[in-house]
């Protein structure tokens, strides 16, 4: 249990030491960028006594290593600087539009586990078969496109054309929740309605399955391999062999064992489809982390573009860290390797 | 040792049969609700005839009126707040909360009497205390409009109605500028000052006087505003509401508009636009806002300090090409150093393609490569480039591109020697005002919004003396005598005006140009009965 404790020790050691360098070297980068954040929170038309004096009032202008380290303080206090274009908290702005791109990923995970988990059991069942090799053949299909495009294309067929689905937005025109969580089925939940819920999941489930798609294919893939690996073990054939049913078999001894590689693969896709969010946000005009962070490199809001990157350095480092946590849990041999190392 | 497939293999067809029936009902009721329509468009359905969904590109950072330099910020705070003054569509200045209005003779002081009765949307009077407050507010936040109140030095103030601005020195264009400047609730924003002067309040509430009120908003990617019924000036043809969309990808917002799920489209790309023209009860409007396209040269540094060679670039580009083949030919060329929607501007014979002439200038003065800065963020910026690197190549010039970023564009223009020798970009004049727009950008003394560097003694004594003459006519002389001076320095090339478009469905009226807006203000948007 000791030896447990010093491995989550250690592994929190490191998820600080990784945002403190991510911290760091965004801010070195943003830095070296040449341009006047002073001029652009000044606006345009801003004599050079009012840029002088907004670099003042900004910090601006101390040296950059002061700069940071007031940078750090503050974001340890949960204050990640005034944004140069809205004037407003960064950490308000990113507290603003973070849930929905969580919601966005979440339903997108939902939708990758539904598809991509009924798939590769039945790929791995019906292996070296005509029907294995036609979704094989669908999933390198899927791995290869482009979101942005993927996106066009759906929202084109199935919105605008056969009208299958909302094209944009959160909600239908004039309809809104008030804002308790910020993720639209959550709040319409908490507002009691079923009907601006179900109105909600309609616009989300294009983007969600367009986000999810791409990545529904690393985790099929991922997971055909570990079941068929598990299928043919011996103590399969002992289970089948005592008379267990497919089902039984399936739930009880297959996917537990085959799950571990999925788990990561699933960890490792949750951060990537928060940084895939963004094209998609875009085609299906939601307002998420992925809009916030493209609008802030175009107003050259430098502050806003350093806040965003690290919460999602920090989303993805915890995302990271749960993995690693969940298959220490499930998983005896990494306990017992932890206890040793 | 593989595994039996045979009975898995028999229950996995109904499964997928199960999960195909359950999906119907999903897609027949998102289709049937989800989709969404507001139900709206004008000529649409019924008795919520007038509610209204634009969509728009780009986000808007804030709602605080101090920020109405940004584009984004203006198209709801042009509905919710009120100006002392605006422009008509012919460019005259005209009162909003203003009565009266007048610079004194000396242009060190400018009288506004404000009209009777008016209230702000909680119900207080709208006095001179808040004119006060707001000026010396924003010059306390010292951003965004706070540029245009540079040399504000005190308000006199006579009644809750009238009130007199005291400026630290003559300047007849105060006044102008303060159509920029929106009128806030002073009590209910010191109520929320916080430490930073209410802004971080401002950014999603609502302290103004204007024809609609604001929402409750929970992101700003999606704001609605709704028409009040004791505006001063109250239009029943107005939209009973707005509901202010952020749709950043155009063929999204085209979509939007096909299907009718929105009614109004800002800041659609020309190729979207020109593809709705086939869509049932979608019309497009082609702006011209006095967007310019401009080449500047820095007169102070490098070839491009020989007028001969600034000359000679002038008869490089080749303008009505450039205006078909980027822009397919929606706008027009510029005869003078302006945009034809600005008034006070002299007969100036234009710029025309000469190749020839052109080879032969720049030969004579030895240059043979150039740099030109752009953006290319923006493909059409990317297009022109090309283009006058294709045309100065047959003048037997090499140009290089090489991008650029607006705030490093911006740090740049703070020495006449960081300036680029060639920038190309695009421009607005801010306000419909010709003394304004040369101050800004041909005064030597505007350093951070002079583009190329450009001085001249002569010049600077023509704006100087305009800026401190108030009445209108000796004004204009003034100008048009410095835009000859300017135009004679062959400073940029000066491109074209292109259009935008802003596509809209059937039964809207009100899509025009107008002085305060780029590209248009929703403030002039009708809706027939």
């Amino acid at each position: 249990m000791k030896g447990i404790a010093g491995y989550v020790s250690r592994r929190l050691a490191s998820a600080a030491l990784t945002l403190l360098l991510l911290s760091l070297v965004t801010f070195a980068m943003v830095k070296v960028i040449p341009g006047d954040e002073a001029h652009v929170a000044a606006g345009v038309t801003a004599t050079p006594q009012q840029v002088a004096a907004m670099r003042s009032y900004l910090g601006l202008d101390r040296p950059w290593p002061a700069q940071y380290l007031t940078f750090l303080w503050h974001a340890l206090h949960g204050d990640l600087g005034t944004s140069v274009s809205s004037h407003t908290s960064i950490a308000a702005g990113i507290g603003q539009v973070l849930p929905e791109t969580i919601q966005l990923a979440g339903v997108g995970l939902v939708i990758m586990v539904a598809i991509a988990v009924p798939a590769a059991i039945a790929s791995a069942l019906r292996r070296r078969r005509a029907s294995d090799a036609v979704v094989r053949a669908g999933v390198v299909v899927a791995a290869g496109l482009p979101t942005f495009w993927l996106a066009l294309i759906a929202q084109l067929l199935l919105a605008t054309d056969l009208r299958l689905f909302p094209i944009s937005g959160e909600f239908s025109p004039h309809t809104s929740v008030p804002t308790v969580t910020g993720m639209s089925l959550v709040d319409a939940l908490l507002a009691d309605s079923p009907s601006l819920f179900w109105n909600g999941l309609c616009h989300l489930i294009l983007p969600a399955t367009v986000l999810a798609l791409p990545f529904t294919a690393q985790l099929y893939r991922a997971l055909r391999t570990e079941i068929i690996k598990v299928l043919d073990s011996e103590y399969i054939d002992a289970a089948r062999a005592k008379g267990l049913g497919p089902a039984r078999l399936m739930l009880r001894h297959v996917l537990p064992n085959a799950g571990g590689p999925a788990i990561t693969v699933l960890g490792a896709t949750v951060a990537m489809m928060i940084g895939s969010a963004v094209l998609v946000e875009s085609v299906f005009g939601l307002n998420g982390i992925g809009a916030y962070l493209t609008q802030a490199v175009a107003n050259s809001d430098r502050f806003a573009v350093i806040g965003g990157v690290l919460v999602i350095g920090a989303i993805i480092v915890a995302i990271s860290f749960c993995v690693d946590l969940v298959q220490l849990i499930r998983d005896p041999r990494l306990r017992v390797l932890a206890a040793v190392s | 040792m593989t595994t039996s497939p045979r009975r898995p293999q028999r229950r996995l067809r109904p499964a997928l049969a199960v999960a195909a029936c359950l999906s119907l009902p999903f897609l027949a009721a998102c289709a049937g609700g989800g989709a969404g329509s507001s139900g709206s468009a004008a000529g649409g359905s019924g008795s919520a005839a007038t509610d209204l969904t634009v969509v728009h590109a780009n986000q808007i950072a804030t709602l605080d009126p101090i920020q109405a330099v940004q584009a984004e910020t203006d198209t709801v705070a042009s509905l919710v707040y009120d100006p002392l003054v605006t422009y008509d569509a012919k460019n005259q200045l005209v009162g909003v909360i203003a009565k009266t209005f007048a610079t004194e003779p000396g242009a060190k002081a400018v009288d506004i009497t404000l009209r009777p009765g008016l209230t702000f949307h909680d119900g207080s009077p709208v006095t001179a205390a808040d004119v006060q407050f707001t000026i010396e507010r924003d010059l306390a936040v010292n951003s965004g409009v706070a540029s245009y109140l540079a040399g504000y030095k005190s308000v006199t103030i006579h009644s809750p109605t009238s009130l007199t601005i005291n400026l630290t020195a003559p300047n007849s264009f105060f006044l102008r500028e303060l159509s920029k400047v929106y009128i806030l609730n002073s009590k209910l924003v010191a109520k929320h000052a916080a430490s930073d002067h209410g802004q971080g309040w401002l950014e999603s509430h609502d302290a103004g006087s204007g024809p609609y009120t604001l929402g409750a908003v929970s992101t700003l990617a999606d704001v609605t505003v709704d028409r009040w019924s004791k505006y001063f000036a109250y239009d029943a043809t107005r939209p009973t509401s707005m509901e202010i969309k952020e749709v950043d990808d155009s063929s999204t917002e085209a979509s939007d508009l096909r299907a009718g799920s929105a009614d109004i489209a800002l800041k659609l790309s020309s190729a979207d636009a020109a593809a709705l023209a086939s869509s049932d009860g979608v019309s497009t409007a082609w702006i011209n806002s006095g967007l310019t396209e401009y080449m500047w040269m820095n007169p102070n540094v490098g070839p491009t300090k020989d007028v001969k060679v600034r000359e000679a670039l002038q008869m490089v580009y080749d303008y009505a090409g450039g205006l078909k083949a980027v822009w397919d030919g929606k706008g027009e060329t510029i005869s003078g150093i302006l945009p034809a929607t600005m008034p006070c501007q002299p007969t100036l014979p234009g710029y025309s393609t000469d190749l020839a002439a052109a080879k032969k200038l720049l030969a004579q003065a030895g240059v043979t490569t150039l740099t030109l800065r752009y953006q290319p963020a923006l493909a059409q910026f990317t297009q022109e480039a090309t283009l006058f690197q294709s045309d100065l190549k047959q003048a037997g010039v090499n140009l290089k591109l090489v991008p650029i970023t607006f705030s490093d564009w911006l740090t740049s223009l703070s020495s006449t020697n960081n300036i680029p020798e060639l920038m190309l970009m695009g421009d607005v004049p801010r306000f419909p005002d010709t003394g304004i727009y040369l101050n800004y950008v041909y005064n030597s003394a505007s350093v951070g919004t002079n583009y190329s560097g450009f001085s001249d003694p002569a010049v600077d004594k023509l704006l100087n003396q305009a800026k401190v003459t108030a009445a209108d006519g000796a004004r204009c002389t003034l100008e048009e005598q410095a835009q000859q001076l300017i135009y004679n320095q062959h400073v940029s090339i000066n491109m074209y005006t292109y259009q935008q478009p802003v596509s809209y469905r059937s039964g809207i009226t009100g899509i025009v140009a107008d002085p305060n807006a780029n590209p248009v203000n929703l403030r002039t948007v009708r809706v027939s009965a």
